[in-house]
């Protein structure tokens, strides 16, 4: 009978406690709130200042990498079938995509056989972003032209393990859709050298094919190692890597 | 002296060997069967050099270096010690149990998974994750990372793929997840269905998914939730006929009352008139 007291009692004070801690809590939220600086000014961490600029490039880098192609089951000869070749990206600077569009950075990505692809990004010193893409034929002339209303971040400083990225859907169908997380920093070798990298992983969707992407990215230098899936009905069907074998410098026009 | 003392030799022979020869038969049996077993349990060597143990070199050489480095990757830049088990036969051992000794007896403290693979058995391949790991990232978050190493080295038609991809996405999620347990922020599960690829999931739904996912654990878990309800449906149901009882009942002319201080420490019932039939008025 006397513990009842007791406990009600110690009840009430740990639900007075809580009740002023709650009042003071929001009272000091205000105050915080007006200490709140834009995004883009708030300091970056440790790891982000190292991480910047992301990427510092002049027009007419190029990167080289070497590329395998791999279907793990063609049905023509009953086997994964294998080729490999090189692929190059060129950063061409600032251009205007089309039209109504800003000036982007943009870069020309070329391989023996395929048709020229041009890629636009937008590069801030703490940030790529993905804006579109477009073919451009033999001649000149474009085609499929892809354009994202609201940018992608591809990479950000200061990213590790366990960040993800913003989920973004392209041209409002819900069914075309990509998300990166963040799986962490490491050291990776490839034929160009040995660089610290942050490994990422994008998921998507094209419809029914679905779409995995590991990319490492060496902040300052740009895609050192990428591994694309290409599945349809939980299936692999293409499979792609492409390591990096060389990074040459842009010159100042 | 000899005769004065009992020859303790004789005692026990007189009293042993009677119980030996009932039971010889089945000291034999059991020590049979238990040679059997001793024989029939894959043994367990030294720690593998390179993280792979693959006695019958079912994996080849080009994608056995891959496999290593991946793996050796991982513990560099994550320090989980992750190994794999390549064996033709169980030899009649549980192989999520086989993948728990080899664990147990290879893996470092600090925070190891092994991945188990019997080419030609179906149902695998057999994951056990074990040391630091398991206190830093929820148990429904590390079904969900198992099932989806499963699932990834089930997608592919070759052994050496199978194992690569289950290696690849094990130690992508451990890591991813095992950094989202160091913030502290909720499990972020990416599902590769059109419309909802992403779900914050609380750990209690992971592992509720996880349970419908197991049939198994679901139908035991259901037969205990009926017999859980039919036992209290029919203590429910006693009760009410008890408390039925107690209150007085009403018969067209007669009621009944508890009357205490009964003997025999028994509620008995006494009857008085109480409702009077026009008749009887």
């Amino acid at each position: 009978m006397i513990s009842r007291p007791i406990h009600s009692r110690i009840l009430v004070a740990a639900c007075l406690l809580t009740a002023g801690a709650s009042v003071s809590c929001e009272k000091s939220a205000p105050a915080a709130k007006q200490e709140e600086k834009p995004a883009a000014e708030l300091p970056l961490s440790e790891l982000a200042q190292a991480d910047s600029p992301v990427l510092e490039i002049l027009p007419g880098h190029t990167w080289s990498y070497q590329v395998t192609v791999e279907n793990p089951y063609d049905t023509r000869i009953e086997k994964s079938l294998k080729g490999s070749f090189v692929r190059t990206r060129t950063y061409l600077g600032k251009v205007n995509p089309g039209e109504g569009h800003p000036m982007t950075d943009c870069f020309e990505v070329q391989a023996k056989g395929a048709k020229t692809q041009r890629e636009y990004v937008d590069i801030q010193p703490n940030e790529i972003q993905l804006r579109g893409q477009v073919d451009v034929e033999a001649d000149g002339a474009q085609s499929n032209f892809v354009w994202l209303q609201q940018p992608m971040t591809f990479f950000r400083a200061g990213l590790d393990a366990g960040d993800t990225l913003p989920f973004a859907v392209f041209n409002q169908d819900k069914d075309v859709w990509r998300v990166i997380r963040v799986i962490g920093r490491e050291d990776l070798t490839v034929p160009a050298g040995t660089f610290k990298t942050v490994r990422l992983q994008m998921f998507g969707k094209d419809g029914n094919v679905g779409l995995r992407r590991t990319y490492w990215f060496a902040p300052g230098v740009g895609i050192i190692r990428e591994e694309k899936v290409r599945e349809v009905d939980e299936k692999p069907v293409f499979r792609e890597t492409d390591e990096l074998v060389s990074s040459t410098p842009g010159k100042n026009a | 002296m000899d005769e004065r003392q009992p020859n303790r030799s004789a005692e026990v022979k007189t009293t042993i060997v009677p119980v030996m020869n009932r039971w010889k038969w089945m000291i034999v049996a059991l020590l049979g069967c238990w040679g059997m077993l001793a024989h029939a349990a894959p043994e367990i060597g030294p720690r593998p050099e390179n993280r792979i143990y693959d006695p019958d070199h079912q994996i080849s050489e080009a994608k056995r270096d891959e496999i290593s480095r991946n793996l050796a990757s991982i513990h560099q830049n994550a320090g989980i010690d992750m190994l794999v088990a390549v064996v033709s036969d169980v030899r009649g051992t549980e192989p999520q149990r086989l993948a728990k000794n080899f664990a147990d007896q290879w893996g470092y403290h600090g925070g190891h998974a092994l991945v188990l693979f019997v080419p030609g058995m179906g149902g695998g391949p057999w994951i056990e994750v074990g040391g630091m790991i398991r206190s830093e990232i929820p148990d429904p978050t590390l079904a969900q990372i198992t099932q989806n190493a499963i699932n990834r080295a089930r997608m592919e038609i070759s052994t050496d793929e199978s194992i690569l991809r289950a290696v690849e996405s094990l130690g992508d999620d451990l890591r991813f997840f095992g950094g989202q347990a160091a913030r502290g922020t909720a499990p972020t599960v990416i599902t590769m269905q059109p419309q909802a690829p992403i779900r914050y999931r609380n750990p209690v739904i992971v592992g509720l998914l996880q349970l419908f996912r197991d049939w198994r654990e679901l139908m035991i878990f259901g037969v205990i939730g009926v017999l859980v309800i039919l036992f209290l449906v029919l203590g429910l149901f006693r009760s009410w006929r008890r408390f039925k009882l107690m209150t007085p009942k009403k018969f067209p002319s007669i009621s009944w009352k508890p009357r205490f201080g009964a003997p025999h420490a028994a509620i008995v019932y006494t009857y008085s008139q109480k409702h009077k039939t026009r008749s009887s008025r």
